[in-house]
């Protein structure tokens, strides 16, 4: 299935979000992602990381209503679940202040999962991630609410390398404030296999709880997506982008200067754009922008974090059998001028870098490639003997080995070395105390063929390097 | 037309960037009728210390077609407020039009930079490039985009805009950006064997060396 855009209406009276109607939204949600993910999984690049549902709307037993996901993958699965809590009676509509968080967006390693019938029939989680966010006006059934209708929206994409999913609610009628539109998406990015995940709950005057939550697996963890959304979005210029890039990576070993080949960037959706707005326009949530070559739809609502919207090209198929319907059909929609859509390109990548100097990368100890030169190459070495700096010798450039050699012969107990890199002090070898050691200097391995660092095992022996080449040593430090 | 100002008078140097003669009215406007790229994309100002100090400066060019580009750059000393590019010109790799762009030596005021949509042939005007936040991991970002300044209109009541499509403005790829605040003349070697100099106070980056053919595996 190449990109496809329906959606579902559901009028005052039928709407209720906290129910198990099959013709219901909750369950209705549940069949289209379970035949999304039939699809996907059938791909074969999809065999390791195969998508199921672990609960659905039918599993609810109490006030908790929503889905967890399976995110698969050969190690170690994950879930995600979007779940709404529903006060256990006389219900007002839920969402109607600032601080009240009536749904959760959270994310946790299958291991992690007690599958139970608690907390509402949803199970338990002994590590987990959880972010506030909130629906509004959830039941229409009930007193406070009956005006209420909503719109359950689906894109998707089950071509090879493109999967995406999407859904998002829309309500209508009743006080514009208060609506909380929303999406979640999953997809792939190029040159990963794994599923990413993007959450968009729009935070407006009436909902503290909104923000972007990114996710990307890579395996054992959710990795972090740091924003790059913001930095991408001109501050003051009603935009939206799409396909922004963002970088998926590791602070532990980033630090440390060995993450040599960071994951390539995660590209989010291209059919989504997010970004910024504010309150104008023709309508807080049910914006459009009719182009020659397609439809822009918002998916969100106007905020400044974050609003969402879906670009739907000229041709999309709405295809799918009776109640789904063309979104494009909807008389909801008011033409929206006044916002700036910009599209992005496919990223060529990042390069990791430490934020002080890398010795280890930097100042190799030797030529990488060819044949082995003296450990100090490209160094500077100024010998200082006691507290009269005298200048004995200069190593420059990529000198041999023999040079080197024949220049530390000369080097003696309390002799400082100064190289452009660090001072170091000779030491006398424990075990033979006629050997000066420099144990921050490199000595040849033989059996790694290369040069290795101050002290060096060797068939069971113990080798120093020393200024006149390395030696057995009798000491065992 | 693109138009690019760079006063140095006394002791401020001072970057004006312009599009000439738009027909009908485009961008936002001056007072004296300067019609700036975007409404917030307006002068931006840096200090020039006429006193003696160590001063370098970088030349880069190349005549790669599709890539070309002249940069002129400058730092007085390394305090950060004494590094600048007075002038940037590079070929759009998107659209193929010419990016006029400069920074002051400043760090608070950014980058200018002018240039054309590709789909509306509407100005296209920049105040920064796009780098990730400094509380992420120090990267090194391809290609170099300047995020798009756009005029706001809905701040216009009467305005009335259509909406617009935007194609990214990025600079030839010998440019890259890194979340790092400043530090011209600062040298960046990656592990992919590229090396990289940094230019002006705001986090670009030009390419000294390309990155090494992925070698076999080493014993």
């Amino acid at each position: 299935m190449t990109f496809q855009v329906t959606c579902q209406s559901f009028a005052p009276g039928s709407w209720k979000w906290t129910g198990k109607d099959p013709a219901g939204v909750g369950l209705q949600l549940d069949s289209a992602f379970r035949a999304f993910a039939a699809l996907v999984n059938a791909l074969p690049d999809n065999a390791s990381t195969p998508l199921s549902v672990v609960r659905s709307h039918a599993d609810a037993t109490a006030n908790r209503w929503g889905y967890t996901w399976q995110l698969g993958h050969p190690v170690e699965p994950a879930h995600l679940w979007f779940h709404s809590d529903t006060p256990a009676t006389g219900a007002p509509p839920q969402g109607d202040t600032q601080s009240s968080s009536s749904a959760v967006f959270g994310s946790a390693l299958a291991s992690t999962f007690t599958n139970n019938t608690s907390n509402g029939g949803y199970g338990s989680y002994s590590n987990s991630t959880a972010y506030g966010t909130g629906l509004a006006y959830l039941d229409s059934t009930a007193a406070g609410a009956t005006s209420i209708g909503a719109i359950l929206l689906i894109a998707q994409d089950t071509t090879p390398g493109q999967e995406f999913f999407c859904w998002a609610l829309k309500t209508h009628g009743g006080n514009d404030d208060l609506h909380r539109d929303c999406c979640h998406a999953l997809y792939k990015s190029p040159g990963t296999t794994g599923w990413n995940s993007i959450a968009v709950f729009p935070r407006t005057t009436k909902q503290f709880y909104g923000q972007v939550v990114l996710h990307g697996y890579s395996g054992n963890r959710f990795g972090g997506l740091p924003s790059g959304i913001s930095s991408s979005i001109h501050a003051n210029g009603h935009q939206l982008r799409s396909g922004i890039a963002l970088g998926h990576y590791d602070f532990t070993l980033q630090a440390q200067g060995l993450f040599d080949d960071p994951p390539p960037l995660i590209q989010l959706p291209a059919p989504l754009f997010i970004g910024s707005t504010s309150i104008r326009g023709a309508s807080t949530h049910f914006g459009k922008n009719s182009c020659p070559d397609g439809v822009m739809l918002q998916l969100g609502q106007r905020s400044s974090e974050r609003d969402v919207w879906l670009w739907v090209p000229a041709g999309t198929s709405h295809t799918q059998p009776s109640p789904w319907s063309s979104p494009l059909a909807l008389s909801h929609w008011r033409e929206c001028n006044e916002l700036h859509f910009i599209s992005s390109l496919p990223p060529q990548g990042i390069q990791l870098i430490t934020s002080t100097a890398d010795f280890i990368r930097h100042f190799p100890p030797h030529e990488r490639h060819g044949r082995p030169s003296a450990p100090s190459a490209g160094a500077t070495a100024l010998r200082l003997r006691g507290r009269r700096y005298r200048r004995r010798k200069w190593w420059w450039g990529n000198g041999r080995r023999s040079d080197a050699t024949r220049d530390r012969a000369a080097l003696a107990a309390g002799d400082l070395i100064v190289s452009w890199v660090s001072a170091r002090l000779l030491l006398p070898c424990v075990g033979c105390p006629d050997r000066m050691l420099e144990p921050l200097l490199w000595a040849w391995d033989p059996k790694r063929n290369r040069y290795s660092n101050g002290h060096v095992l060797f068939h069971g022996r113990h080798l120093h390097s020393a200024p006149d080449g390395h030696h057995e040593c009798t000491a065992r430090d | 037309m693109l138009l690019l100002e760079v006063f140095l008078t006394g002791t401020t140097l001072q970057i004006r960037p312009g599009i000439g003669n738009s027909e009908p009215f485009l961008g936002a406007d001056s007072q004296q009728g300067w019609v700036y790229p975007a409404a917030d994309v307006a002068n931006s100002t840096g200090a020039w210390s006429t006193t003696p100090l160590p001063f370098t400066a970088q030349v880069g060019w190349s005549l790669t077609p599709g890539a070309e580009y002249f940069v002129f750059a400058y730092s007085q000393h390394r305090f950060s407020n004494r590094q600048a590019v007075p002038l940037l010109i590079a070929r759009d790799q998107v659209s193929g039009n010419w990016i006029l762009a400069a920074s002051p030596p400043s760090t608070s005021e950014g980058l200018r930079a002018v240039s054309w949509n590709l789909r509306s042939s509407q100005p296209s005007g920049s105040r920064t490039l796009l780098r990730e936040n400094s509380s992420t991991p120090i990267q090194i970002r391809q290609p170099a985009e300047l995020v798009l300044a756009t005029t706001d209109w809905s701040y216009y009541e009467s305005a009335n805009e259509p909406a617009q499509f935007w194609e990214p403005l990025l600079l030839p790829t010998d440019f890259a950006a890194v979340n790092l605040s400043s530090g011209a003349m600062s040298y960046f070697k990656p592990p992919d064997g590229s090396e990289w100099l940094a230019i002006g106070g705001h986090g670009l980056l030009l390419r000294t060396k390309d990155p090494t053919p992925t070698a076999g595996p080493t014993p």
